[in-house]
């Protein structure tokens, strides 16, 4: 621990929120309207709160099934709640109706795949790298 | 029943009593019918109810169960959508694994679970709704799920199968009732109009019939024809019994006493009476058997009646060899001198033709005179239409002081005839019992 000095720590702590945050990135279909939405819009939408963009269509989602890694960390990270709280929060969803239900995928490819076909739907992915034509990330704001 | 009861259903027709005995019974099976169908379509329809609520219930719970297994959210939605839409959910409650309510539809449907199993111990099909529960599980996920049905459907069928039911009961007894009516009509109603027929005959009515050919019971048709046959007999011997009674009393007169007149007695002012006697009768008698002697007797007072008969005179007995008739009652007659004068001639033509069939040579002196009568039936047994008074004596005297094969007349008669008749006059006859007359041979 005396190897790590307190600088290191100084500059470890400041780009700590950047780096978890910045583990996902948000992304949506190219032909989406929107460039940048808020970090509140984001959580909103995942919990279903939100069910249109701003432009009045339907939020399509698009998620990971339970045991995919980045589904756990996207959200305590980004919901702030735990995975299982998500998933009954979501059958809650499906029951009442007010919100589409996201579409569960295996894995990013997929979830890639998906947000192409569809123009108003919201997904996120590990890194941005190789991210195929048609597909950009959404600028989110703190 | 009490003894007004009984007397109030012994003055019903038997048509009424059948139709009321039919129609009640028709209204108690109707209304064991009614209760048994209710009971029954209750029953199916609890069975009913019992098997979609499950099969509603287990659908819901293999639908959360395959959509939570394979995190297809969209599948779970479609699934409750689904059960949203029937009628019969009134709500839906999930639980989580601390048994805590997390998800509901309607929201707020209960706020605690506690409210929740308050509700369901309470819950049946009698209550307000139903509630069907069962566990559901996602990995280390788990809870209960709760439906609740509302029981409103069943009411509503209820209230709809005692409508339907009831309606369908009623048409069905107004079809029952209409037929009992029919039935009882068709029966009674031959035996009705028997009764009608029959009354008539009895109220005196002989052109009244039984129908014979209506249709009825083979029964009735048979006793129809037996009164047909009946009034048949009585009418005939009626016709008899009027034909013999026509045969010693006038028409008119006969009616009135068929009517019930039990004694008959008119007066007449102007009619005109006339005897005539055989002559040569007891001569007769001591060279013909009696037998004989009646005969001839017969063949000429036969002939007197249908010239009787032809002259509307009408004849009112014989007496011995005297045969009596009079014109101008009881039908009143003008010109009753006059016809009783041509009545008389054609009686000597009449006697005249039985001469020359029997080879006898009879003779009548006839006597002839109009006045006042007074002529009716009296008595109570073997009673005959007859005539009195003056007039009867003096038309006697007549014949008594007239002439074999001559026509004598009083001057009554003669003025009556004003001349339309030759007569003789005889000047003043001394009449027996009378005096003297101014009398009149009718001249030959």
């Amino acid at each position: 621990m005396k190897s790590f000095s307190l600088k290191k720590w100084i500059v470890l702590l400041s780009l700590g929120p950047c780096l978890t945050a910045g583990a996902q990135s948000v992304i949506v279909h190219e032909s989406n309207p929107m460039h940048k939405v808020s970090r509140g819009f984001v959580r909103n939408a995942f919990l279903g709160n939100s069910v249109d963009w701003p432009n009045q269509a339907k939020i399509q989602i698009a998620d990971y099934t339970s045991g995919f890694p980045l589904r756990a960390k996207f959200s305590e990270e980004w919901l702030g709640l735990s995975p299982n709280k998500v998933y009954m929060l979501w059958i809650k969803v499906s029951l009442s109706g007010r919100a589409a239900p996201p579409r569960v995928f295996k894995n990013e490819d997929e979830v890639k795949r998906f947000v192409l076909d569809n123009p108003d739907a919201i997904a996120y992915i590990s890194n941005t790298a190789g991210l195929p034509k048609g597909l950009r990330a959404i600028e989110v704001e703190p | 029943m009490s003894l007004h009861g009984f007397r109030f259903w012994g003055r019903l027709r038997l048509g009424n009593q059948l139709g009321i005995l039919l129609a009640t019974g028709a209204v108690i099976l109707g209304i064991i019918f009614y209760l048994y169908t209710s009971r029954l379509q209750r029953k199916l329809f609890l069975e009913g109810f019992e098997a979609h609520t499950t099969a509603l219930f287990e659908t819901v719970q293999l639908g959360l169960e395959v959509g939570l297994a394979d995190e297809n959210f969209g599948a779970i939605h479609t699934v409750f959508n689904w059960v949203k839409k029937k009628d019969s959910l009134s709500w839906i409650v999930l639980t989580d694994a601390t048994g805590q309510i997390f998800a509901q539809y309607p929201e707020a449907s209960f706020a605690t679970i506690e409210d929740l199993q308050k509700h369901a111990a309470t819950a049946s099909i009698e209550s307000r709704d139903i509630v069907r529960s069962g566990k559901w599980s996602a990995g280390t996920l788990k809870g209960e799920l709760f439906l609740g049905f509302s029981t409103q459907a069943l009411r509503e069928h209820e209230r709809r199968i005692i409508r339907d039911t009831g309606l369908s009961i009623s048409i069905l007894l107004a079809g029952i009732l209409s037929l009992v009516f029919l039935f009882s009509k068709g029966l009674t109603g031959p035996l009705e109009r028997l009764r009608l027929a029959t009354q008539r005959i009895t109220a005196g009515d002989l052109r009244a019939r039984a129908d014979e050919n209506q249709s009825g019971s083979i029964e009735v048709q048979s006793v129809a024809h037996s009164v047909n046959v009946m009034v048949g007999k009585l009418v005939a011997e009626q016709e008899k019994s009027d034909s013999l009674l026509l045969n010693i009393l006038p028409p008119a007169i006969a009616k009135r006493l068929k009517d019930g007149e039990s004694q008959i007695v008119d007066a007449y002012e102007s009619v005109t009476v006339l005897f005539a006697d055989i002559v040569g009768f007891t001569v007769l008698a001591s060279q013909v058997s009696p037998e004989r002697l009646v005969e001839i007797l017969n063949r000429v007072f036969t002939s007197f009646d249908l010239l009787a008969e032809q002259l509307k005179v009408e004849k009112v007995k014989t007496i011995g060899d005297c045969y009596m008739a009079v014109c101008g009652l009881p039908e009143r007659i003008e010109h009753h001198a006059e016809t009783m004068v041509k009545m008389a001639q054609q009686m000597q033509h009449a006697l005249n033709e039985v001469n020359r069939i029997e080879g006898t040579a009879l003779q009548i002196r006839t006597g002839i005179h109009s006045g006042r009568v007074v002529a009716g039936v009296i008595g109570k047994k073997k009673f005959a239409y007859d005539l009195w008074g003056d007039t009867v004596n003096t038309a006697s005297r007549m014949e008594f002081h007239g002439g074999a094969g001559r026509i004598h007349l009083s001057a009554a008669t003669a003025e009556l005839l004003a001349g339309k008749f030759k007569l003789e006059d005889r000047g003043e006859v001394e009449i027996k019992g009378k005096g003297p007359m101014s009398c009149y041979f009718l001249s030959s």
